[in-house]
This record gives structure tokens, C-alpha cells and sequence, in this order.
């Protein structure tokens, strides 16, 4: 498995552009640039959106924001981040990627049109498309971890993984 | 009225919406941080653009010009893509005025061609599609 990005911080819309900026970069010339920054790019924009958690400096640099991608020997980008998450907002979100990873292609893109016909876009200016858009890139089903921090905070780990032919 | 002009930026796109050409086109990438901010003023505009129609029936353009050539728009942008486009197609419809959408993509670049085709099916309205060199 070889590593080709790897970044950890407080990612804010601000200075998540240079990494956006050094994917496009790692990626330039090559066919599959454009998906991996599409993932990337909803990924960055998932945990700054929805994960204006503070943490405070007592807590484990271990839970700051982090995106890596990997490339393993079948060619297959490994997109993984990481970002502190609610409590209470865990089972929205298992639901949610559960009930993506079970649809059908067909499935998804009906889920894709319906929420973009009918979901608003809320305050934080998420559509619920993110996922799915991730879903409908992704050569295999979205993965996540959740790790308990505390009894307000968890720790939520994502993979999505990428490949050329799809 | 006046046009609808914005310029291209790092993660919002060229707008030029004339109302008086009725040539509506989007280049670049879509992906700003306050996609309400930046999409609703457009929408505005369209409802205006279209309440202006009905009031000037002897006025009707010929027909209706949308060019998008997107290198890239994240999925909240997505959702304005369509309403806006959802807009003209209404207006095409209810006011009887034709409407053409250009749905130009870099070649090779199928996940925008895909996106392109989606919405148009989305729509139930038929893009044309151009492919551009890199």
C-alpha cells in the first residue's frame, strides 16, 4: 500500500483549498484525478460542514480532522478520513451510509434524483447528496468506524475506496 | 432588469445570464462554501426574468440558449444546477418558448458527460452534448 497524501488539522473551508490544490496536483494527468477529487472534495466538505465540534486542547491530537488517500497494488484509491463527530448525531448518520451501501445502482440514482428534486439545502448548506455522490463513485461499499470519546463526542473513520474502471 | 454577471473564482463559475440576448451560460467549477448565498440572487432573478416574459408577450424570444460547460460542481451545487435548469424548462413550457441546452464536457471526462445526462433525464428534457479537447 503506498501512501500519496496524508493530512491532519482543525480543517476549515479555509484551509482545506490547499489540499484540494495538492490532490488535484498528486493527480494531474491522470484519468482518475477528476473522481478522486470529487470524493475528496465531498469528503473535506462533509467534515466541515457537519462537524463544527470544538475540541479542546486536552484532547488527543489523535482526533484532529485527517484525509489520507493510499493506493494499494490493484490500483484501487483508498480515500480515508477522520473527524470527531456528536453522540447524538451517530445514528443518522449509520443509517444513512447502511441504507446507501444497500441500493442498487439503479437504486441510488433514484435516491440521487429524488433528493435532489426534493431535499432542501439546510443551513449548512449540505444537500444529503454528499453521500450519495461519494456512493455512486465509490468500486465498493462506503466503510466507517465510530470510537467513543466520550459521552458527548466519538471519533468517526470513512473509507471510500476508488477505481478506475467505475 | 439588469444582466446576471458574476465572475469565475477558484470554486464558483463564470455566470452570464442576458436577458436580452437570452443567452444563459456557466463555465467552471462549482463548489462555494455558501451555496445559498451564492445560487439564491440567480434564482431571484429568474422568476423575475420569467414574470418579465409574461408581461411582454409580444416581446417572446425566439428561443432560449443555455450553454454549461462545468469542469466540476459539488453535490449542494448540484442542486441548484437542476432547479436553475428546472427554471428555464418550466419557462420553456409554460410560455411556449423554445429551449435549448448545450451540455459542453472535456473529452474523456465522463463522470461530467454522465452528470450532464442524468439531468437532462432528470429534467425530461434532451441536452445536446459537445465534447471539447482537453
Amino acid at each position: 500500500m503506498k501512501t500519496i497524501l496524508e493530512k491532519q488539522g482543525n480543517f476549515t473551508g479555509d484551509n482545506i483549498e490547499p489540499i484540494l490544490t495538492e490532490i488535484r496536483e498528486l493527480f494531474e494527468g491522470k484519468k482518475i484525478k477528476r473522481k478522486i477529487f470529487m470524493v475528496s472534495n465531498e469528503c473535506l466538505e462533509n467534515i466541515c460542514k457537519y462537524c463544527d465540534v470544538y475540541i479542546d486542547d486536552d484532547m488527543d491530537e489523535g482526533y484532529l480532522s485527517r484525509i489520507s488517500i493510499k493506493q494499494d497494488e490493484k490500483e484501487v484509491y483508498h480515500i480515508e478520513t477522520g473527524n470527531v463527530i456528536y453522540n447524538d448525531e451517530i445514528e443518522d448518520f449509520t443509517d444513512k451510509v447502511d441504507m446507501v451501501n444497500n441500493y442498487s445502482p439503479e437504486e441510488l440514482r433514484r435516491a440521487y434524483s429524488q433528493t435532489v428534486m426534493e431535499g432542501d439545502i439546510h443551513d449548512r448548506g449540505g444537500a444529503g447528496l454528499g453521500l450519495l455522490e461519494m456512493a455512486k463513485r465509490a468500486c465498493s461499499p462506503l466503510k466507517y468506524e465510530i470510537k467513543k470519546i466520550n459521552t458527548k463526542l466519538s471519533y468517526l473513520s470513512m473509507k471510500v475506496d476508488v477505481c478506475e474502471n467505475k | 432588469m439588469e444582466k446576471f454577471v458574476r465572475r469565475a473564482s477558484k470554486v464558483s463559475p463564470e455566470i452570464n445570464f442576458d436577458h436580452n440576448t437570452n443567452v444563459f451560460t456557466m463555465k467552471g467549477e462549482s463548489r462555494p462554501e455558501d451555496v445559498k448565498g451564492f445560487y439564491d440572487p440567480l434564482m431571484k432573478w429568474l422568476d423575475k426574468y420569467h414574470g418579465s416574459l409574461r408581461k411582454n408577450t409580444d416581446e417572446n424570444p425566439d428561443v432560449l440558449m443555455v450553454e454549461l460547460f462545468m469542469d466540476y460542481f459539488n453535490s449542494s451545487s448540484a442542486k441548484y444546477l437542476i432547479e436553475i435548469l428546472a427554471k428555464l424548462v418550466a419557462i420553456h413550457r409554460q410560455e411556449e418558448v423554445p429551449l435549448k441546452i448545450n451540455w459542453i464536457y472535456i473529452e474523456d471526462d465522463d463522470d461530467i458527460k454522465e452528470a450532464g445526462e442524468e439531468i437532462s433525464d432528470m429534467l425530461d428534457f434532451p441536452f445536446q452534448f459537445s465534447e471539447v479537447p482537453e
